[in-house]
């Protein structure tokens, strides 16, 4: 069921491609995806490329796909190890998130981080007290590692 | 006259010269003969009293012959130091070749042929009984025989009617001609169900006599029908009585999008057709008589939406006109309009808003079934199976579960959505 789901969202993709993200399976195997975010606009983050790294569980859609950044993203709801706190991405999932749409809030939390819920709270507390330094630290590391 | 001795010990392996020294030509083994050449290096006299030097002794051979003898060359050096020259050798080497165990694998192969003469006279069966299969086979007509066994006893046949072919299986044992012939044939299966529900319904329904009658007629054909002439007669007979049946499925079939079954036939006389709007109609045409309004008259869907047209089946199922057609009396009672499934292409869209929003599949993978459950919100409609809204529910911490009923929210609008699971 997951593997018929996951390649329908596939098809689903490649008719209708998402705009500034893109997913897709690395190798043969269609249950790892690799996927792309393109920085969004009037953000720190502009212009940046990040890699993400997509594991679909073998009871998707009924648990939610495992999503973490491959590239390094200052952010305070993205730790080093790529890992994302993203309430769709845990209790809030639901079978009618699809890739795309995950990919679209990840985008979206970008653009607008979540300093009340973080995951590094030394960045969430940059972010409340000196968004200038947040943005401009956020910005050196798109330079220097989403490029 | 040792030089022609070895004749008698491999009578394929000749002298290469006169000096007896070295043989070339073939040793039979078992049921192969292997090409071999035999050289004997020393240079002592043929015939004087030492014995061969094994070293001195050169065999060559095939791959395969040399395995062959691989866990042998030890006896077989034994038995050359005992020899006196290269003839006694052969009787020797005769000797042990003949001692060689029959490899396990050609056995094997062996048994087996010996054994599948068998299997088949297993299948065989009494001659009488071949006798009757071939003469009537021959009245038949062998062009109507579209595949035969070796054995004679499994063939499929052809009938035809009305531009639409059958291919029945027919299936012949040794108790023929006492037992029923035809293997198992949806067509058969359609017979026996539909007169399976009659034993109810003929007992009320007096103005149907033409069918009893005919039901009847076939009844006996089918309890008579023993011998193959007698079953093709009774086929044939089937086939013309579902005349009917087969035109009313053929027109549904032709002018509206089929959900369920997947492929459908002629001799399945359910169907699920889709009225679009997430909603769809179920109904089981009655083979004995297609023309009335179908059993289980059943719709599917968001509840606001079928609503009305349960209300005008209710107040309109008097109105069925059997001289029209089965779409055409469901156009005039429920008011709804049938459309044919899109053609590949612009197939997606319109796909998706009847697949599971779930799973993203029409069938359920394990099930087969299709989408059951509606989300009852207007604006959403999704469709899902459900054991996939119910395998979702129960994932979820905040769902309620009372008596054989769980309800939870939609996964896309959040509307409840009430799942009885009584079967689970």
């Amino acid at each position: 069921m997951a593997l018929k789901r996951i390649n329908k969202e596939l098809q689903d993709i490649a008719r209708d491609p998402p705009s500034s993200c893109s997913a897709g399976p690395i190798s043969d195997d269609v249950f790892h995806w690799q996927a792309t975010i393109v920085g969004p606009k009037d953000s720190p983050y502009e212009s940046g490329v990040f890699f993400l790294n997509i594991h679909f569980p073998t009871d998707y859609p009924f648990k939610p796909p495992k999503i973490n950044f491959q590239t390094k993203v200052y952010h305070p709801n993205i730790n080093a190890n790529g890992n994302i706190c993203l309430d769709i991405l845990k209790d809030q999932w639901s079978p009618a998130l699809t890739i795309p749409k995950v990919l679209l809030s990840i985008s979206a939390l970008l653009s607008d981080p979540n300093p009340e819920d973080p995951l590094v709270p030394e960045i969430a507390q940059l972010f409340k007290t000196d968004k200038t330094r947040f943005e401009a630290t956020a910005r050196e590391w798109t330079r220097k590692f989403a490029n | 006259m040792y030089a022609n001795a070895n004749i008698l010990s491999f009578p394929l392996l000749v002298p290469v010269n006169c000096q007896f020294r070295e043989y070339i030509g073939y040793i039979q083994f078992q049921n192969n003969q292997y090409p071999v050449e035999i050289k004997l290096k020393s240079n002592g006299l043929v015939g004087d009293s030492s014995n061969i030097i094994f070293d001195d002794l050169d065999i060559k051979t095939t791959d395969e012959f040399s395995q062959i003898l691989q866990p042998y060359l030890l006896t077989i050096k034994n038995r050359a130091v005992q020899c006196k020259d290269l003839n006694q050798f052969f009787y020797e080497l005769k000797d042990v070749i003949e001692k060689i165990p029959v490899d396990s694998r050609q056995q094997q192969q062996q048994q087996q042929q010996q054994k599948l003469p068998n299997a088949d006279s297993k299948k065989q069966l009494p001659i009488q009984v071949y006798t009757m299969i071939l003469k009537e086979l021959e009245d038949i007509g062998w062009k109507r025989i579209v595949k035969i066994n070796d054995s004679l006893n499994e063939f499929q046949l052809l009938f035809s009617h009305d531009k639409r072919e059958f291919i029945v299986n027919f299936n012949i044992t040794d108790q023929y001609p006492q037992q029923s012939v035809i293997t198992n044939h949806p067509l058969i299966s359609l017979y026996s169900d539909s007169t399976r529900n009659n034993i109810i319904s003929t007992s009320n329904i007096d103005d149907n006599s033409t069918i009893n009658n005919m039901r009847l007629h076939l009844n006996d054909l089918y309890k008579s029908c023993k011998t193959i002439r007698q079953s093709m007669n009774f086929i044939e007979k089937l086939l013309e009585y579902y005349h009917d049946f087969f035109k009313v499925m053929d027109e549904i079939d032709d002018n509206s999008w089929v959900l369920d079954p997947e492929h459908p036939s002629c001799w399945i006389s359910e169907r699920r057709l889709n009225l679009g709007n997430n909603t769809s109609l179920y109904f089981n045409v009655n083979p004995d008589d297609p023309f009335i309004l179908p059993r289980d008259c059943r719709f599917l869907g968001p509840s606001t939406l079928i609503e009305p047209y349960k209300k005008n089946l209710t107040k309109n199922w008097q109105e069925w006109k059997p001289n029209l057609s089965l779409l055409d009396n469901f156009r005039n009672i429920l008011s709804v309009e049938f459309s044919k499934k899109p053609t590949l292409g612009s197939i997606d869209d319109q796909q998706t808003m009847v697949e599971c929003g779930i799973c993203y599949s029409l069938r359920d993978a394990l099930t087969n079934n299709l989408p059951s459950m509606t989300c009852e919100n207007i604006q959403c409609k999704k469709p899902f199976h459900q054991d996939c809204i119910y395998e979702w529910f129960k994932s979820l911490p905040s769902v309620q579960q009372t008596f054989g009923v769980i309800s939870g929210p939609c996964p896309y609008c959040t509307t409840k959505i009430i799942v009885s699971f009584n079967q689970k």
